[in-house]
């Protein structure tokens, strides 16, 4: 795919990447917050319950991309007491050159995140090597089914777990799990179950505040938030697998 | 255990037109309030979450979040 000669692929991204969103926040984990959180147009995956979804899905969407002023704001944010700086989209791995830019730009010292769904190629994730002090990683799905039904994606679990095999051995994880209504024991058990056996010491972010957004309606079990019952078996089921949860 | 690769050099950006960078220019967060009164938040922004602490005091998640320190202050 050549992005330069017009090319476009399934993230639709062309060859420079626009900011839709770039401010401090504390709604990601704990540890990581206040972060300056770096929002990039464009992802490889089309989840219909995306939060993000008018940005996500159109890497038009935003400003275009200033790694200069980036790098200020982040100066600023850091120097009043922000934690880390957070790489995030959409999906930040669709735009590695911009995401070198911006990596360039930043003050040094500074906690760089990659906020990334994991389903990056094994050359992306070599180029990313060393750059990032923290790769918060999605992992979604618990099976091919429902990331095919949902996500429009093939081959999900097997290209994630190497992911995210290989982030644990090059940098700080966190996985994050976004728990879906109806979606426990076919997604969080399978996934929390794999974690407990391929990575036991890895901390584990277990997010039930799921919500309804973009095209979550054209799934029946998605129109709704968890229900209390089915996140509190999820955290029961995550503490009895013995599991790293971080708030 | 991070390993940490020499930055690069800082390349061409692309020019924008606008001084600031978000939606809008300005900072926001996305707040779904369900009909049993449970608030959900998303890029939740300090501000924000200094004021979800005021309307409930009780959410653990979002206290934790309204008083997180700056890294300084700790």
């Amino acid at each position: 795919m050549n992005r330069l000669a017009g090319e476009l692929g399934r993230c639709h991204a062309g060859p420079s990447a626009r900011v839709f969103s770039a401010q401090v926040e504390v709604g990601d984990e704990l540890e990581l917050v206040p972060t300056f959180a770096i929002a990039l147009s464009g992802c490889d995956l089309r989840c219909d319950f995306c939060l993000t979804g008018a940005e996500s899905w159109n890497p038009r969407a935003g400003q275009p991309l200033r790694p200069e002023v980036l790098g200020r704001r982040a100066a600023a944010a850091l120097a009043d007491g922000a934690r880390s700086v957070m790489l995030l989209g959409g999906e930040p791995t669709v735009h590695l050159p911009s995401a070198l830019e911006i990596v360039a730009t930043m003050p040094a010292g500074a906690k760089l995140v990659w906020k990334t769904n994991a389903h990056g190629t094994a050359q992306a994730r070599e180029l990313l090597e060393g750059l990032f002090d923290v790769w918060l990683a999605d992992y979604k799905f618990g099976n091919d089914i429902c990331a095919e039904r949902l996500a429009r994606v093939g081959n999900y679990s097997a290209i994630v777990r190497e992911n995210l095999l290989w982030a644990s051995r090059h940098s700080e994880l966190i996985v994050r799990h976004l728990l879906m209504p109806g979606h426990l024991e076919c997604c969080w058990r399978p996934v929390a179950e794999w974690l407990a056996l391929e990575l036991p010491d890895t901390k584990v972010s277990l997010r039930p505040a799921f919500w309804p957004a973009w095209h979550a309606d054209r799934h029946t079990e998605l129109r709704r938030t968890v229900p209390a019952q089915e996140s509190e078996r999820a955290f029961d089921l995550a503490r009895a697998l013995g599991l790293k949860l971080v708030p | 255990m991070s390993r940490r690769r020499p930055r690069p050099k800082p390349g061409t950006g692309a020019s924008q037109k606008r001084r600031k960078q978000g939606r809008g220019g300005r900072a926001s967060t996305d707040i779904l309030i369900l009909s049993d009164g449970t608030v959900l938040a998303h890029n939740l922004t300090p501000g924000m979450a200094k004021v979800l602490h005021k309307l409930n005091p009780n959410d653990a998640t979002i206290r934790a979040r309204a008083e997180r320190k700056p890294k300084e202050a700790q």
